[in-house]
C-alpha cells in the first residue's frame, strides 16, 4: 500500500514535477528577456563543456600510453618507444609491410657490416594508413629522441584511410585531430564515388573527429594508466625491435590463416598479375598528396631527422605516380620495391605468406636488401 | 538511432526548438509526430507501416467501442488479435515453430518445416502493450475515445518512448494533451540532471561493462568460478544501468517536450523482497502486466492455489514478453516461484517472529542474489551456454581458469557508493544550489566529462531486443 511519505511515491511526485501544472507556472509576460537568457545559458553550458574537454585532452596526453588502442601493436609500440626512446637513431614507420617485413636486429647488423652502424626500431603498425602514419610521426618526434636521425616512412597514397573492422575504435578516433579529419575528409570529397557515399564517409571523419574533440573513451584507459598501468599490456620486451613475422604473429590467427590458405590455393594467380601489371591506365599526379608529403618532410627535417620514403613490397600494380614524387623532388629519397623484374625475390611464391606479405625468409631477404640500399643512399 | 548517439543531439534540438517555436497545440503534436516517425525510420523505415497500422486499427476501435449498440467484445477482439498477432508474428512465430518442430521430433515424427525468420521490429513489444491500454481502456470505459487520429498515433509513437519505454497507459498520457503547454512549465534544470544521470548509467557504465560480459557468455567453460560471478554481478549492474538509463533520459526527452512519462526503476536494488522489488523493477511493465493480466485473471481475490497460478501466468507471460526463448519462460516462471515463496513466508511466519528480523537484515542481500542468478538465465544463449553458467555460478563447478581479476571488487565498490549516494540524495543539492550560469557552466563540464568516461562503440540499448 502507498501513502504519502512512501519513497516511490515520493519518487514519482518528484518526476511529476518535471513538468509543473499550469495554473503553478507564471505566465508568459513574467519572463521578459527569455530568448536572451537561454542562449547565455547554452553558450555558458558549450563553454563548459569545452573547457572541460580541453582540460581533459591536456591532462589524458601526459600519461603515456593512454590514449592508444589497447588492442594493437600501436600502444605496445608506443609504449617501448617511450622508455627506448634516446636508444635508437633509425625508426621504420608503416603498415603491415613495414611491421611484418622489416627485421631492424637484421638490419642493424647488415648496415654495421657496411661501415653505417645503426639501432633501429620498426613503428609499423597493420591497417596504418598515411593519416595515422603522419599522427604517429609527429607523436614519436614530439617524444625528442636525442639520436633519431633517420625515419624511413612507408610511401602511401591517400585513399586507403581506414579498414571497415577498425571504425570507431580508440586508435581510429585518436588520429582525427581537426587537420587530418580535414585531410580525410577532403580525400573523401574528391574520391570517385557516389555522392551518398561519399557524403557517409565525410560523416564518419567528422564523427570521429568530434569524439576526439570530445576524448571519447580516453577516460577509463588514462586512469587505469595513470594508477599503475594496463595489466592487459603485453611485456614491451617481447617486441624488442617491434618485429613480428606473420607466421609467428599471435594475433587475429584465423583470419592470416585463412589469408595463407587463399595464397596457397592460388599461387598460379601470382603469375597472372604480375603479366597484368601496368595494364591500367597511368594514375594523374595528386597535388593534395603531394602537399601532404611536402608538410611531412617539413615537419621531420624541422626535428633535425632526415626522411627517407620506402615503397615496400609486395605491390602487384604499377605505382609509377608514387616513384614520380621523388623524381619531382617532393620526397627527398625514395627506396622502391615495386618492379618484379628488379626484385623478383619479393614476388616469388617461397618468400610470400600471402598476397600482400612477405614470410619470414622473404623478410629476412628484403631486411638485408634495404640494409645494402640505405647504406648506398647514406654514403651517397 | 540511440540517445547515446551524437547524431540525437542535433536531432532532439531541432525537435524542441521548432516545438516549442510553434503557437498551436496541434501543430506541435503534428510536428512531434513527424519527429517520431523519423526517429523510428532511423533505424527501419518499413517497420513504421506495423506501427501506423496499429494505431489506425486502435484508433477506429476505440469509435467503434463507444458507439451505442456496438458488439464491443468483438471490436475489442479485433484490436487483441491484430496488435497480438503482429507481436505473435513478428516475435514468437520462429520460437513457436522450432518449439514445435524439437517436441514433434522427440515423438519420432519427422516434420519438414521452415521458420520465417522475420527481423523483429525495434519496440514491437513496448507499443503493442500501449496501444493494447488504449483499447482496454476505452472497453473499461475509464478513458474516452479520442475523434483526433493525430492525438491517438503520436501517443503510440511519441519518439522518448517509442521504442523501450516506459510503457505509458493511454490514460495517463492522453489527458496531458489536453491543456496548452508551456516551457515555463517544465523543470529544465531537474530534467537535464536526469538526462545526465541516464547518460552516464548508460554509456560510462553499462556500455564499457559490456565486452566483459559478453567474452564471458560467449564461453563460460573458459572462465573460473571467480569469473563467473564477476560477469553474473556486472550483467546485474549493466542491465540496470543501460534499462533505467534509457528511461531516465527517455524521461528527461519527454519532460524537456512538456510531457510526463511514468517512473520505470526505483532503486530496485535495494528492495528488501522480491514483491517490492518488482514494484521497483520496469515499473511500468510489471504494473502493466497487473492490471491488464493478473487482476483480470482474478488476482488474490479466489483461493490461495489460484493465487499462486495466476501468479505464475502473469509472471511465466512476463518473462515471454522478454523475448522468445525458453530461457525468459523460466526465468519468468523462477520470478513466480520466488513471489510465491514469499507470499507463503509472509502469510506463515507473524510479524512478531524472530525470524522475521533476520529476513528483515538479509532481505536487501537475498534479493539482490536471487536476482543476479535469475539472470544468468535472462543473458545466456543456448542450452550449453546456460547449463554452464548456472553450473560455475550455482554449483561453483567451473572448468576455466579465467576471471576478471580481484579488481572487480572495486569497480563493485566504486558503483555500489555511486548508486547509494544517488538513492540518498547525494550531490541532488548541491546541484541545485547553483545558480542559473553556474548550473549550465557546470552541467556543460560534467558532460564533458561523461564523454570522456563513454565507450565509443556504443552497444545498442539491452531492452531494443524485447
Amino acid at each position: 500500500m502507498s501513502t504519502r511519505n512512501d519513497p516511490l511515491t515520493l519518487a514519482r511526485v518528484r518526476l511529476a514535477e518535471l513538468v509543473r501544472e499550469p495554473q503553478a507556472t507564471p505566465a508568459r509576460k513574467a519572463c521578459p528577456g527569455r530568448g536572451r537568457r537561454w542562449g547565455l545559458d547554452v553558450l555558458l553550458c558549450l563553454l563548459g563543456a569545452w573547457a572541460t574537454s580541453r582540460a581533459l585532452a591536456f591532462l589524458i596526453d601526459r600519461v603515456p600510453g593512454a590514449t592508444l588502442e589497447v588492442e594493437t601493436a600501436l600502444r605496445v609500440k608506443s609504449q617501448y618507444f617511450d622508455l627506448h626512446r634516446d636508444e635508437f637513431d633509425l625508426v621504420f614507420v608503416g603498415s603491415s609491410r613495414v611491421y611484418y617485413q622489416v627485421i631492424p636486429r637484421l638490419f642493424d647488423q647488415r648496415m654495421a657490416s657496411y661501415g653505417v652502424p645503426t639501432t633501429s626500431f620498426n613503428m609499423g603498425v597493420p591497417g596504418m594508413y598515411f593519416p595515422e602514419t603522419r599522427h604517429v610521426v609527429e607523436r614519436l618526434l614530439a617524444r625528442h629522441p636525442k639520436r633519431l636521425r633517420w625515419l624511413v616512412i612507408e610511401l602511401q597514397d591517400l585513399e586507403r584511410v581506414i579498414i571497415p573492422v577498425d571504425r570507431l575504435t580508440r586508435r581510429m578516433i585518436h588520429w582525427h585531430t581537426p587537420g587530418l579529419t580535414t585531410l580525410a575528409a577532403e580525400v573523401a570529397w574528391r574520391a570517385d564515388s557516389p555522392w551518398s557515399e561519399r557524403r557517409a564517409r565525410i560523416a564518419d571523419h567528422l564523427l570521429h573527429g568530434a569524439y576526439r574533440f570530445a576524448n571519447l573513451g580516453n577516460g577509463l584507459p588514462a586512469l587505469r594508466a595513470a594508477c599503475g598501468g594496463d595489466p592487459r599490456a603485453p611485456d614491451a620486451s617481447t617486441w624488442m625491435d617491434g618485429f613480428v613475422a606473420l607466421e609467428q604473429e599471435p594475433k587475429n590467427r584465423g583470419q592470416i590463416e585463412a589469408s595463407r590458405r587463399r595464397f596457397l590455393e592460388q599461387t598460379d594467380d601470382v603469375a597472372r598479375r604480375l603479366a597484368s601489371r601496368g595494364a591500367g591506365p597511368e594514375r594523374p599526379r595528386d597535388p593534395l598528396l603531394e602537399r601532404e608529403l611536402g608538410d611531412l618532410v617539413q615537419l621531420v627535417r624541422a626535428a633535425g631527422v632526415e626522411p627517407i620514403f620506402l615503397i615496400a613490397p609486395p605491390l602487384w600494380e604499377e605505382r609509377g605516380d608514387l616513384e614520380r614524387l621523388a623524381a619531382d623532388g617532393i620526397v627527398p629519397a625514395l627506396l622502391s620495391y615495386d618492379d618484379p623484374e628488379r626484385f623478383p625475390e619479393f614476388y616469388a611464391v617461397p618468400n610470400l605468406f600471402d598476397f600482400g606479405h612477405l614470410n619470414l625468409r622473404g623478410s629476412e631477404i628484403f631486411s638485408a636488401r634495404l640494409a645494402a640500399d640505405l647504406s648506398d643512399l647514406l654514403g651517397d | 538511432m540511440l540517445f547515446t548517439e551524437l547524431r540525437f543531439l542535433p536531432f532532439f534540438v531541432l525537435a524542441f526548438a521548432v516545438h516549442w517555436l510553434l503557437r498551436r497545440e496541434s501543430w506541435r503534436r503534428a510536428w512531434l509526430l513527424v519527429c517520431s516517425y523519423a526517429f523510428y525510420a532511423a533505424w527501419e523505415p518499413r517497420f513504421l507501416l506495423l506501427i501506423i497500422a496499429s494505431t489506425l486499427v486502435d484508433w477506429y476501435v476505440g469509435l467503434r467501442l463507444v458507439r451505442p449498440g456496438a458488439r464491443k467484445r468483438a471490436w475489442l477482439g479485433l484490436s487483441l488479435v491484430v496488435n497480438l498477432g503482429m507481436l505473435g508474428t513478428f516475435k514468437y512465430a520462429d520460437f513457436f515453430l522450432d518449439s514445435t518442430v524439437e517436441f514433434l521430433r522427440l515423438a519420432g515424427f519427422e516434420p519438414h518445416v521452415g521458420t520465417l525468420a522475420l527481423i523483429l521490429p525495434v519496440g514491437i513489444s513496448f507499443y503493442t502493450f500501449q496501444t493494447l491500454s488504449y483499447s482496454i481502456d476505452v472497453y473499461r470505459g475509464t478513458l474516452a475515445p479520442r475523434k483526433s487520429l493525430l492525438d491517438v498515433a503520436f501517443f503510440v509513437a511519441f519518439f522518448p518512448q517509442l521504442v523501450a519505454g516506459p510503457i505509458v497507459r493511454a490514460a495517463e498520457f492522453l489527458p496531458q494533451l489536453d491543456v496548452r503547454r508551456r516551457l515555463a512549465q517544465v523543470d529544465v534544470r531537474a530534467a537535464l540532471l536526469l538526462f545526465l544521470a541516464g547518460f552516464v548509467k548508460k554509456a560510462c557504465i553499462s556500455d564499457n561493462l559490456a565486452p566483459a560480459i559478453d567474452a564471458f557468455y560467449a564461453a563460460p567453460a573458459k572462465y573460473d568460478v571467480l569469473g563467473a560471478w564477476a560477469a553474473a554481478i556486472y550483467y546485474t549492474i549493466q542491465i540496470y544501468c543501460d534499462f533505467s538509463g534509457y528511461s531516465d533520459m527517455a524521461i528527461a526527452c519527454g519532460a524537456l517536450l512538456g510531457f510526463r512519462l511514468p517512473l520505470n526503476f526505483f532503486f530496485p536494488y535495494f528492495s528488501g523482497d522480491v514483491r517490492e522489488f518488482w514494484r521497483r523493477w520496469h515499473i511500468s511493465l510489471s504494473s502493466w502486466i497487473r492490471d491488464y493480466l493478473y487482476v483480470p485473471l482474478g488476482g488474490s481475490r479466489g483461493s490461495r492455489l489460484r493465487t499462486h497460478v495466476n501468479l505464475l501466468i502473469a509472471m511465466t507471460l512476463c518473462g515471454l514478453w522478454h523475448g522468445a526463448s525458453w530461457n525468459f519462460v523460466l526465468w519468468g516462471a523462477l520470478h513466480a516461484v520466488a513471489l510465491i515463496v514469499h507470499r507463503e513466508w509472509s502469510r506463515r511466519v507473524s510479524e512478531a517472529s524472530p525470524l522475521r528480523r533476520v529476513s528483515a537484515a538479509l532481505g536487501v542481500p537475498l534479493t539482490f542474489l536471487t536476482w543476479t542468478v535469475s539472470m544468468v538465465l535472462f543473458r545466456a544463449r543456448g542450452a550449453e551456454a546456460t547449463w554452464q553458467a548456472l553450473r560455475s555460478v550455482v554449483l561453483f563447478d567451473a572448468p576455466g581458469g579465467r576471471n576478471f581479476g580481484w579488481s572487480f571488487l572495486g569497480v563493485l565498490a566504486a558503483l555500489a557508493v555511486l548508486h547509494a549516494l544517488a538513492r540518498f540524495g547525494g550531490g541532488r543539492a548541491l546541484w541545485r544550489a547553483l545558480p542559473e550560469r553556474g548550473f549550465a557552466l557546470a552541467w556543460g563540464a560534467a558532460f564533458a566529462l561523461a564523454l570522456a568516461f563513454s565507450s565509443p562503440q556504443t552497444q545498442p540499448f539491452l531492452y531494443f531486443q524485447f
